[in-house]
C-alpha cells in the first residue's frame, strides 16, 4: 500500500492509518450495549442506522488500557463483516504514505509502519487485499 | 479761868499793895504802941507781901522749871517725856508753853519716826537700787553683747539681702526669658495649629478624593464584571463555533469517506469535502484560539479583578487611615490650641512673675537698706547701751552713796529717842 488515501487516527498517542475505502462512517460515541462474558476490548453493541454492530476498543486491544472517555467510532464496512472501532480521535485523511518495512503477522492486523510527514504511522490491514490475510 | 501772867503779876502787886495798905490799919486795931505798930505794920505788910509773892510765884516757877526740864530732855534728844504741867485753877502762858512743847515733842517724835522709817526704807531701796543697778549693768553688758551680735547679724543680713537681690534679679531675667520662650512656643503652637488645620482640610479633601476613587474603582469593578460576563458569553459562542467546526469536520470526513467509497465518481466531491474539512479545521482552530484567548483574558481579568478588590480594600483602609489622620489632626488642633493657651498663660504668668520679681527686688533692696540701717541702729543702740552701762554704773555708785547717806541720816536721827524701851543714844 504505497498509494491511496488513508484515514489517520490516534489511540493513546499512537497514530494508526486505515484505507479510506475500508471506512464507512465516522460517528460520535453513541450509547453502547455491553454483552456479558465478552472480552475486555469488546465494548458491546451499538445502533448504527438500525443495525447492531460490535464495537472494539483499540486502546484496550493494543495498549491493555481502556479508553477512559470520549472517543470516536469508526464504522468499518467490509464485504464479510461490519464492525466499529472505538478510537481516541480522528486526525484526518492523508495521502502519500510510504511503507517503511513490511512485517507480517502482528496482533490484529497491524502489519506495517508507514512514514508520514509527521512521524511513523502504523498501518492496519483489516481484510485480505492482494491476497494476504494477517488478521483473524 | 485763864489769867495771863502779866495780869497775875498786876493782881499780886495789887494784893501786896492792898495788904501793905491795909496792914497798918489791922495792926493799929491790935492796939500796940505807935512805934511797935509802925514796925509791926511794916513787918506784917512785908510778910504778907512775901507770902503772897511766894504764893503767886510758886506755880509759875514750878511750871517754868518743868518746861526747862522738858526743853533740857528734848535738847538731849530724849523725846520720850512730855512736859507735865500741873492742873491749875488759873492756867497761864506756861500751860500753853507746856502744851506747845508737848505738841512739839509729839511732832518731833513723829518726824523722827518718819525720818527713821523713811531712811530705813531709803536705805533698803538704795540697796535694792544698787543691786538692781548692778543687775541692770550686767544685763546692759549682755545687751551690749547681744547688740554686737545683732549688729553683726544685721550686717550679715544686709549682705545676704544684697545677694538675694542679685539672685532675684537673675531670676527675674530667667523669668523674662521663660516668658519670651513661652511666647515663641505660643506662636509656634499657633503656626502648628494652622498647619494642623490645613492638614485636616487636606485629609478631608483626600478623604473625598478617596471616596470618589473608591466609587470609580467600584464602578470599574462592576464594569469589569460585566465585561467578564460578556467574555463568558463570547467564550460560549466560541465553544459553540468550535463544536460546529468539529461537527463540520466530522461531516467533511464522512463526506470524504463517502467520496472515496464512490470511487471515480466521487473524486470531485472528495475535493469539496476536503475543502470543507479544511475550512472546518480552520474554523475549529480559530475557535480554539478564541477560547484560549478568552481563557488568557479571563485569567488576566481575574488578576485585574483581584487587583481591583485589593486596591478597593487598600483604598478602604487608606480611607480609614485618612479618617484617623483627620481625627488626629483634629486632636492635634485641640492639643495645640490647648498648648497655645497654656503657653500664653505661662507667658502672662511669667510677666506677672517678672513684675513680682521686680517688686521682690525692690523689697529685698529695701530690706537690705533696712538691715544696714538696723546694723547702724544696733551700733547706735550698742553705744547707747554702753553709755547706759556707764550711767548705770554711776547710778550704782549714786545708789551706794544714797545708801550711805540714808545710813548717815539714820545715825543722825538715832540720837532721838522716841519710845521708853529704847535707851537714849549718847
Amino acid at each position: 500500500m504505497t498509494d491511496g488515501r488513508y484515514l489517520v487516527f490516534a489511540v493513546t498517542d499512537q497514530k494508526y492509518a486505515l484505507a479510506v475505502e475500508d471506512v464507512a462512517e465516522i460517528m460520535n460515541l453513541p450509547a453502547l450495549y455491553p454483552l456479558p462474558k465478552a472480552p475486555a476490548y469488546y465494548r458491546g453493541l451499538m445502533n448504527c442506522h438500525g443495525r447492531p454492530i460490535p464495537v472494539l476498543d483499540l486502546a484496550t486491544l493494543y495498549k491493555r488500557v481502556p479508553l477512559d472517555k470520549g472517543g470516536k467510532i469508526l464504522v468499518l464496512e467490509g464485504k464479510t463483516v461490519t464492525l466499529a472501532l472505538l478510537v481516541q480521535r480522528v486526525i484526518g485523511i492523508v495521502s502519500g504514505l510510504h511503507s517503511a518495512d513490511q512485517e507480517d503477522g502482528g496482533d490484529y492486523g497491524v502489519e506495517t509502519s508507514l512514514s508520514g510527514d509527521d512521524g511513523t504511522i502504523r498501518g492496519i490491514y483489516l481484510w485480505p487485499r492482494q491476497g494476504n490475510i494477517s488478521a483473524a | 479761868m485763864r489769867i495771863q501772867i502779866g495780869y497775875k503779876f498786876i493782881l499780886g502787886f495789887v494784893l501786896v499793895v492792898a495788904a501793905v495798905a491795909f496792914s497798918p490799919e489791922v495792926v493799929r486795931r491790935l492796939g500796940y504802941s505807935e512805934e511797935i505798930t509802925k514796925v509791926l505794920a511794916y513787918v506784917v505788910a512785908l510778910t504778907i507781901g512775901l507770902i503772897l509773892g511766894w504764893i503767886f510765884s510758886r506755880t509759875f516757877t514750878r511750871n517754868i522749871s518743868l518746861l526747862t526740864e522738858s526743853a533740857e530732855f528734848i535738847s538731849r534728844g530724849d523725846l520720850t517725856r512730855n512736859a507735865v504741867i500741873g492742873a491749875s485753877r488759873f492756867p497761864d502762858e506756861t500751860c500753853d508753853i507746856g502744851c506747845s512743847i508737848n505738841r512739839m515733842v509729839e511732832s518731833l517724835r513723829e518726824l523722827v519716826r518718819r525720818i527713821r522709817e523713811t531712811a530705813e526704807k531709803v536705805s533698803i531701796s538704795a540697796k535694792t537700787l544698787s543691786s538692781s543697778a548692778q543687775e541692770i549693768n550686767v544685763s546692759g553688758e549682755e545687751v551690749v553683747h547681744a547688740m554686737e551680735q545683732i549688729s553683726r547679724g544685721a550686717e550679715n543680713q544686709a549682705e545676704m539681702a544684697g545677694k538675694s537681690s542679685r539672685i532675684i534679679h537673675d531670676m527675674a531675667i530667667s523669668i523674662e526669658l521663660v516668658a519670651k520662650r513661652a511666647r515663641e512656643a505660643s506662636s509656634a503652637a499657633r503656626e502648628t495649629s494652622s498647619a494642623a488645620l490645613r492638614g485636616k482640610e487636606l485629609a478631608n479633601d483626600s478623604l473625598e478624593r478617596m471616596k470618589s476613587i473608591l466609587e470609580n474603582v467600584d464602578a470599574a469593578g462592576r464594569q469589569f464584571m460585566e465585561f467578564t460576563e460578556k467574555l463568558q458569553r463570547v467564550g460560549k459562542i466560541a465553544d459553540f463555533i468550535g463544536e460546529i467546526a468539529r461537527q463540520t469536520n466530522m461531516l467533511a470526513l464522512n463526506a470524504s469517506i463517502e467520496a472515496a467509497r464512490a470511487g471515480e465518481y466521487g473524486k470531485g466531491f472528495a475535493v469539496v469535502a476536503d475543502e470543507v474539512r479544511k475550512l472546518a479545521d480552520g474554523t475549529g482552530k480559530s475557535a480554539e484560539d478564541i477560547i484560549q484567548l478568552i481563557h488568557a483574558i479571563r485569567e488576566e481579568s481575574r488578576l485585574v479583578q483581584h487587583a481591583i478588590v485589593e486596591s478597593s480594600k487598600h483604598i478602604n483602609e487608606g480611607r480609614k487611615n485618612v479618617d484617623v489622620t483627620a481625627a488626629s489632626f483634629q486632636d492635634i488642633v485641640q492639643t495645640v490650641l490647648e498648648t497655645e493657651r497654656k503657653a500664653n498663660s505661662i507667658a502672662d504668668l511669667s510677666h506677672i512673675q517678672t513684675e513680682g520679681a521686680g517688686k521682690m527686688v525692690q523689697a529685698v533692696d529695701e530690706f537690705a537698706k533696712m538691715a544696714r540701717d538696723n546694723a547702724a541702729s544696733t551700733e547706735e543702740v550698742s553705744s547707747a547701751t554702753e553709755q547706759q552701762a556707764v550711767a548705770m554704773q554711776e547710778m550704782t555708785r549714786a545708789a551706794q552713796e544714797l545708801a550711805g547717806l540714808s545710813d548717815t541720816l539714820l545715825r543722825s536721827v538715832e540720837c532721838f529717842t522716841i519710845s521708853a524701851d529704847e535707851p537714849p543714844q549718847p
